[in-house]
């Protein structure tokens, strides 16, 4: 058997020995993308989840009231306001 | 200054050495003092013409220094019993040579100003003092006044709201006196400034000045030239606050319902999978997902397509929606939202968040959406304050800032010994794993604390994390207080309690800078104070500021800070894995870390958030040093006008110039060419002034000659008819009202390019670069467009003839020249000449406001300094007068 053969034969090994690498890395880093971060502070979610449930009822509560996206009165006395942070 | 080690050690203190110097200084003060003790007070008193005298012949304040600061010191100790001690009067020396004297907390900082204030207000130039707040003004002004009155110094204070007193040691406010306090009685703004020494905040002072260079006449410039200012709390007003340009604006387009929209939208949106979060840079960025779902749930095909609004609102829902907190940034008051200072966790109404995230928080929360505003006249702290000729401040924490100072406002630090050794511990700081065991630790120190009878004062970061903190000790039944933003009606009488045995005091910032906790009289031998910090701020200041509440005056006392991987400092400079590992090598929720070593690690991650929050605020500064480059400019052309500057030869100019640039580009054998021109021309001649195409043909090369001559014949007719007194004032109105309309517009438009200049870095070009590049074309426009405004309504203006009014008409703060009465009044009961021609855009005088919770036109009218029933309290309350001290 020649170089030649040898080398046909070899090749397309190579190539797919490759081919299955790249596949390997390319998964490997998919997952690490999808991991959750490595750690996060969860003590206190049970008290922040009863915070921002009582906020959302209150926003809710605003709305509601009519905290009112077209009142135009206050508008007209407002004396403040006006702008601006982070320059 | 950086310590360098061994350097120092080898070279000496710097420090040191200033304080040896200083110190030389003091002994000669001293040696006047036996002198001066002996002198009847009249006779002390007549030091003051003396010491003019002596200015006016050869010496100057420091061949003074030491005399007049022994005066200064000798009357303080006979009109109000203070006499300072020999270390205040090394910060006088500092203040006076305009550096900053880092001063402890209880050293007396008020007191140390006194003598610097006096020698400097021997000038006649005007000295200011600048406090956070107007109560501290108030009540500054009216402790020393007795000093400087008795010095032959008058004392003025200006107030939030156009509100002004002069120091009258006689007045007494009563029925029909005109409002009031004892001795502060109400006058006029500019008779404050004229007073040799003058009390005031920093927002005050900066706002006159914008006033003051909108005003349309100089009888309504009410400053004089910005000689000489100590700030009190100088690192809160130079640093902290400086983040915070003043601005005086108006309302813009009405608030859009897209704010709504995209706060609902935005709730929809999951953390890590669509959008991920930047701790360090706080900011939030979404992936490919989250700007799918986006569009999805709002059904726009792209949200950065053709319009360019949409991205800036998406930008600021996320701002507010991941960002933004109820109650640690914010809180919702009578259905407004109200910012909670980050540094003095005190309430900032009348302060918005810029760039439309003070709208998306108003969605956010249900809350009526305002409108957006234009900015009219705006600078920032770091500029307002290089105008002073010098420049001194005191405070309890500079030092951690000591580079910036020198950077931005080349001021030095001096840090001043204590009168009294300082004795307080400072244990080191212990790490807990998650912020719940961190909580349980405070909870379990406070109680042993209380147990022994020691008072707590416990600092958090947040109003929230208070809320929190107080259930806990509710829990475990410890009697505490708690001072908040929200809760802070009782603040004095709570900081009255803080010292004394067993209280527990749970506060945000509020309870650091300026807080005066004097102990009970068994406390000291139980060890004091105690305080605790729940978190470690980004800056340094913040925390030495609290622990600085404990050991004043050499009291005993100690402080702890507790920390957890769950903090925001924390998160933002530990490596992510850091915890995880402690969690896997044992570590539990009651197994904290203590050493010297973390304490420093932490203090060295708060260096790099210091040293990331200065490079933000020099970059800040970088960009306003070039718009501030045109405010001078243009103010100082306003100003030429406002002083009588040759006003004719200036509109002439204009209007030649902007004739000869239009026939300079005309083609006189073009027919086109003069069909274009005289369009121009119809614009700005009068219609028998305008030659016809043929004529201008005819005359060839000489077309330029006539019309120019047409031009001034035609000026100087209107000024034969109207005569040259009624012409001035024309082009003085003219002037002013083409600077100020160009310069909002400038202002906006410049405010827009900075905005949108970063995106230069993409082509790898420094935003600031192109930044000063563009600004520059910009500012050549603002004069071409003023220049073609002027030269467009001069023959156009007609004068009307308006009847006097019945009543001197209310000044005007309608400090643009916007739709108010125009020309001086010079008389009563005659009729008056007004120009009359059509404005452009300008707002009504009402409607201007700054961002700093005041009216910023409040008429700088005669008795308009009485406090109404109905205006805000002085003392910052945020209530109604009648229903606060009013009551």
């Amino acid at each position: 058997m020649g170089i030649a053969a040898l080398l046909g034969l070899a090749l397309p090994l190579v190539m797919a020995g490759g081919a299955i690498a790249a596949w390997r890395m390319t998964r490997k880093e998919a997952k690490r993308d999808e991991e959750p971060a490595l750690w996060r502070d969860d003590s206190l979610d049970d008290w922040r989840r009863e915070r921002d449930a009582a906020a959302e009822t209150e926003r809710i509560a605003r709305s509601q009231a009519g905290a009112n996206p077209t009142g135009e009165a206050k508008e007209e006395t407002a004396t403040k306001k006006h702008q601006r942070i982070g320059g | 200054m950086p310590k360098l080690g061994f350097i120092s050690r080898l070279l000496g203190d710097s420090n040191e050495k200033e304080l040896g110097r200083i110190w030389k200084i003091v002994d000669e003060i001293n040696d006047f003092a036996a002198e001066l003790a002996g002198l009847p007070d009249d006779a002390l008193s007549a030091k003051t013409g003396e010491f003019k005298s002596r200015l006016a012949e050869d010496e100057d304040l420091d061949d003074l220094l030491p005399e007049a600061f022994a005066v200064a010191r000798e009357m303080a100790a006979r009109k109000v019993g203070e006499r300072p001690y020999d270390v205040q009067l090394i910060g006088s020396v500092v203040l006076h040579e305009g550096r900053i004297a880092e001063m402890k907390t209880g050293e007396g900082k008020t007191l140390t100003a006194v003598a610097p204030v006096y020698l400097n207000a021997l000038l006649g130039r005007g000295t200011h003092v600048i406090t956070v707040n107007d109560y501290l003004a108030r009540r500054d002004a009216a402790w020393y006044g007795p000093v400087y009155h008795a010095l032959g110094m008058s004392v003025g204070i200006v107030q939030t709201n156009n509100i002004s007193f002069v120091y009258d040691p006689e007045y007494k406010p009563g029925e029909g006196s005109g409002g009031g306090y004892e001795l502060l009685r109400p006058c006029e703004r500019r008779d404050v400034y004229q007073a040799d020494i003058t009390y005031g905040t920093n927002n005050e002072f900066g706002f006159d000045y914008l006033r003051d260079n909108m005003a349309p006449s100089i009888e309504q410039k009410v400053q004089r030239d910005l000689y000489f200012a100590i700030v009190d709390e100088v690192d809160n007003i130079l640093i902290d606050e400086a983040r915070t340009p003043l601005i005086i604006s108006g309302n813009a387009e009405e608030a859009s319902g897209t704010y709504m929209a995209f706060a609902h939208a935005v709730r929809t949106l999951v953390e890590e999978e669509d959008y991920q979060v930047d701790h360090k840079a706080k900011h939030v960025a979404l992936t490919e997902e989250g700007i799918e779902k986006l569009e999805r749930v709002m059904r726009i095909p792209n949200l950065f397509g053709q319009d360019s609004r949409l991205v800036r609102h998406l930008e600021a829902a996320l701002d507010a929606e991941v960002l933004k907190r109820i109650d640690r940034d914010y809180v919702v008051k009578d259905g407004e939202i109200i910012i909670v200072d980050e540094f003095t966790g005190r309430l900032m109404p009348g302060r918005r968040w810029s760039h439309g995230i003070h709208q998306a928080v108003e969605a956010k929360e249900g809350l009526r959406v305002q409108r957006e505003s234009i900015t009219y006249a705006t600078i920032t702290f770091q500029n307002l304050f290089r105008l002073y000729e010098k420049l001194a401040g005191m405070t309890g924490t500079a030092e951690t800032e000591a580079e910036e100072f020198h950077k931005i406002y080349k001021l030095e630090v001096v840090v001043i010994p204590t009168n009294r050794p300082m004795i307080r511990k400072d244990l080191s700081d212990v790490v807990y794993i998650n912020e719940r065991s961190k909580f349980n630790a405070v909870v379990a120190e406070i109680e042993e604390l209380n147990a022994a009878g020691r008072p707590v004062l416990v600092g958090t970061t947040s109003i929230e994390k208070s809320e929190y903190l107080s259930s806990l000790l509710t829990r475990k039944g410890i009697a505490h207080n708690v001072l908040n933003a929200k809760q802070h009606e009782r603040e004095a009488n709570i900081i009255l309690d803080a010292g004394q045995r067993s209280a527990v005091t749970i506060a945000t910032n509020m309870a650091g800078r300026g807080t005066d906790i004097k102990l009970g009289p068994e406390v000291p031998s139980l060890g004091g104070l105690h305080v605790i910090g729940t978190e470690r701020h980004e800056s340094r200041r913040i925390d030495n500021q609290l622990r600085g509440r404990s050991g004043r005056q050499g009291d005993p006392g100690s402080s702890r800070f507790f920390v957890s991987f769950g903090d925001d400092i924390m998160k933002r400079f530990a490596p992510e894995w850091v915890p995880g590992m402690m969690q896997k090598l044992g570590m539990t929720e009651e197994m904290p870390l203590e050493s010297r070593m973390v304490t420093r690690a932490i203090e060295q991650a708060q260096q790099k958030v210091e040293g990331y929050n200065f490079d933000v605020r020099k970059r800040l500064v970088e960009f306003d040093d070039v718009i501030n480059e045109h405010r001078t400019i243009i103010y100082g052309e306003r100003e030429k006008i406002l002083r009588g500057a040759d006003t004719r030869a200036n509109v002439v100019g204009l209007l030649i110039d902007e004739l000869e640039s239009l026939l300079r580009d005309a083609n006189t054998s073009s027919y086109d060419s003069l069909e274009v021109l005289q369009g121009e021309l119809r614009e700005i001649l009068q219609v028998e002034d305008l030659p016809s195409i043929d004529e201008m043909e005819q005359l060839g090369s000489e077309l330029a000659d006539e019309i120019l001559d047409r031009a001034e014949d035609r000026f100087e007719q209107i000024e034969g008819a109207v005569g040259a007194e009624n012409m001035r004032k024309v082009e003085h109105w003219l002037l002013l009202e083409t600077i100020d309309y160009h310069w909002r517009e400038h202002l906006t438009a410049i405010e827009d390019l900075r905005q949108s200049v970063g995106l230069q870095a993409y082509a790898q070009i420094d935003p600031l670069v192109a930044f000063k590049r563009e600004g520059y074309d910009m500012f050549q426009q603002l004069q071409e467009n003023i220049r073609r405004q002027v030269a467009r309504t001069v023959f156009k203006v007609r004068l009307v003839e308006q009847p006097a009014p019945s009543t001197v008409p209310a000044p005007t703060a309608n400090t643009s020249g916007v739709n108010g009465n125009l020309g001086p009044v010079e008389g009563e009961n005659e009729p008056k000449m007004y120009p009359a021609v059509p404005r452009a855009t300008a707002p009504p005088a009402a409607a201007l406001r700054t961002n700093r919770d005041e009216v910023a036109t409040a008429t700088r009218a005669p008795g308009s300094q009485k406090i109404g029933r109905n205006d805000p309290c002085f003392c910052g309350s945020g209530k109604k007068y009648k229903r606060c001290h009013g009551a």
